[in-house]
């Protein structure tokens, strides 16, 4: 009864326009008012523990790597470096569309910042060169997905905060599903290329090659550095991110000389904005965990679960659908934050992998950015290239096939996450 | 309008404050962190590095939510909000921030209550500082948050009263 109700005032808020974090903090607090022996004062302690947490570093110094990068003008030179690997191909730009995401991925874990920033040059070149809006919003918005995916991921370390899961095993984890969507985008393109006689793009020579090259390489060795730190057992995933900050400055102010040390006032304040949002909605989150937890919510959902049967396959189409459908009007951030405390438990008790069930509740929060009626990389994307949002959707939907289908992979042949 | 211009010098003299803090703690962390990695593999024992970090990060990411509530940036639905224009919305918006504050004034409370349980508890690796300095940030987000509520409250009325 009072979990009903707390859980009607919590969507109320919501609805109201509360943002996420207070109405969670708000729940939680008439929550505990309600339990008997626990005092107020837990809501704030709750809170600053839900901080307290290494691991959580990782954010602010992943977000802080991108700032640098973007600062560092790094998207126009992956995209120049891509068009030079992959234009030759027919639809070569689309291709390329495809091959920057997936290269701006591993230096950002951002893929709103990939829409916006691969966009912004890619849609218009796409467009001028003969492909239709369609297939150039299309591309460009679904491609910005496999940002959350390939490591580094900041929705990743979320995940490891919630559940205590290995980020290193979550970012290992992430990079075959990742680079796997990348090539399904791509065969997508190619059956568009030859259906449409898409244009190929003039060759560049070995000489302008490896000029681009040059310019590029630098800042793809960012993934190598978390990737391989964190498996080598150099680092860990926050030490990682804090290195591959350093990597990012000295690469934008000493290499591209793109940014001084003026600029990092700037850079720094952004981090810190960008970042609490995400935190202090996860901190609220660990306060109505302790509510959730004194009505055994756990309980009564993997109750649920086992009136249907108990199947592990079951339990993942379940999630896989629920998270799809919570991904069209929520952020992954506090989707995770909601309902990943409430769900994982009862994937733990049913004998999934915690990687699995992280890459997977990322990946279907990954589609919620290319779906109307809150699909940030497809607002941007169709913003962009001009293109109202039913025709940027349809557009995309040949490419979230090709996210589904690597799902699937994964709920079947969990050995493709190298656990 | 006097009272308006100084509530606008304060909560902006706040804000600056608290970004600057916050900066100041995420590189004390990025530092702290780096720290750790490099002593480790100079064989030196730094054992205050983690304990550093994270309690400058958790300083930093609160000194950062309590400003993002002075600029609106939490993630919410504005759904109902840009449904209205005029006096409704200033309205609509005045009783948000009114069911933020109260929850702000009661977590301002609790996190006084909180920080003078943990005041003269030690630092596990530093035990010549004070647990307290560290539990000090949640009152001063709540209140400082509570403060940027009432002056967007006041905003808004001044809204509704103009347009009135």
């Amino acid at each position: 009864m009072i979990l009903g109700l707390i859980t009607l005032l919590f969507i109320a808020l919501v609805i109201f326009g509360i943002p996420i974090a207070f109405s969670i903090g708000i729940a939680s607090l008439v929550g505990i008012a309600t339990m008997t022996g626990t005092p107020n004062t837990m809501i704030p302690m709750k809170m600053f523990y839900g901080l307290n947490s290494y691991v959580l570093l990782a954010v602010p110094l992943f977000v802080l790597t991108a700032n640098l990068m973007n600062s560092g003008g790094i998207s126009r030179r992956l995209i120049d470096f891509s068009i030079a690997l992959v234009g030759r191909k027919p639809g070569g730009l689309g291709h390329a569309n495809v091959i920057v995401s997936m290269l701006f991925a591993g230096v950002s874990g951002s893929s709103t910042a990939d829409t916006a920033g691969v966009g912004k040059i890619l849609i218009p070149n796409m467009i001028s060169k003969g492909y239709s809006r369609e297939m150039s919003v299309g591309v460009t918005a679904a491609s910005s997905t496999i940002g959350s995916i390939i490591p580094p991921s900041i929705t990743m370390v979320i995940f490891g905060g919630l559940t205590n899961t290995s980020v290193g095993a979550l970012f290992v984890g992430g990079m075959l599903p990742g680079l796997l969507i990348g090539v399904g985008m791509m065969f997508v393109i190619s059956r568009i290329a030859r259906r449409d006689n898409l244009p190929v793009m003039e060759r560049v020579s070995r000489a302008e090659f490896i000029g681009l090259a040059k310019n590029a390489v630098p800042a793809m060795i960012t993934p190598l550095i978390i990737i391989g730190g964190i498996v080598f057992g150099v680092f860990t995933p926050t030490e990682s991110a804090a290195f591959s900050a350093v990597y990012a400055y000295c690469l934008s102010a000493y290499y591209y000389k793109t940014i001084s040390f003026k600029d990092l006032p700037k850079i720094f304040v952004s981090t810190l904005k960008i970042s609490s949002l995400s935190l202090f909605a996860l901190a609220a989150a660990s306060a109505l965990g302790e509510f959730l937890g004194y009505y055994q919510i756990n309980t009564l959902v993997s109750g649920f679960f086992n009136g249907l049967g108990g199947s592990e396959y079951m339990f993942l189409f379940i999630v896989i659908l629920f998270f799809l459908f919570i991904g069209t009007f929520m952020d992954a951030i506090p989707a995770m934050v909601l309902f990943v405390p409430v769900i994982y438990p009862v994937a733990v008790s049913l004998g999934i992998e915690p990687v699995q069930f992280g890459v997977l509740i990322i990946m279907t929060l990954s589609v919620g950015l290319v779906t109307p009626p809150y699909g940030l990389c497809l607002l941007i994307a169709s913003t962009i290239g001009g293109l109202p949002m039913n025709q940027s959707f349809k557009a995309v939907i040949p490419y979230i096939s090709v996210i589904v289908l690597v799902m699937l992979a994964v709920v079947f042949m969990p050995f493709i996450l190298l656990i | 309008m006097v009272l308006e211009n100084v509530m606008k010098l304060l909560t902006s003299i706040i804000a600056k404050l608290q970004m600057a803090i916050g900066t100041l703690c995420l590189v004390i962390f990025v530092a702290a962190t780096l720290t750790q990695v490099i002593t480790r593999y100079m064989g030196i024992s730094v054992l205050w590095t983690e304990e550093i970090a994270v309690n400058a990060f958790v300083w930093a990411i609160l000194l950062g939510a309590a400003v993002m509530v002075r600029e609106k940036e939490h993630f919410s639905f504005s759904g109902i909000t840009h449904r209205y224009e005029g006096t409704k919305r200033s309205v609509i918006i005045i009783v948000q921030n009114l069911i933020m504050l109260v929850f702000c004034i009661l977590c301002s409370i609790y996190s006084i209550e909180i920080m003078q349980t943990f005041w003269n508890s030690r630092w596990i690796t530093l035990p010549e500082l004070k647990q307290g300095y560290v539990w000090l940030i949640m009152p001063v987000t709540f209140i400082t948050s509570s403060i940027y509520l009432i002056d967007d409250i006041y905003q808004e009325i001044m809204k509704v009263k103009e347009a009135l």
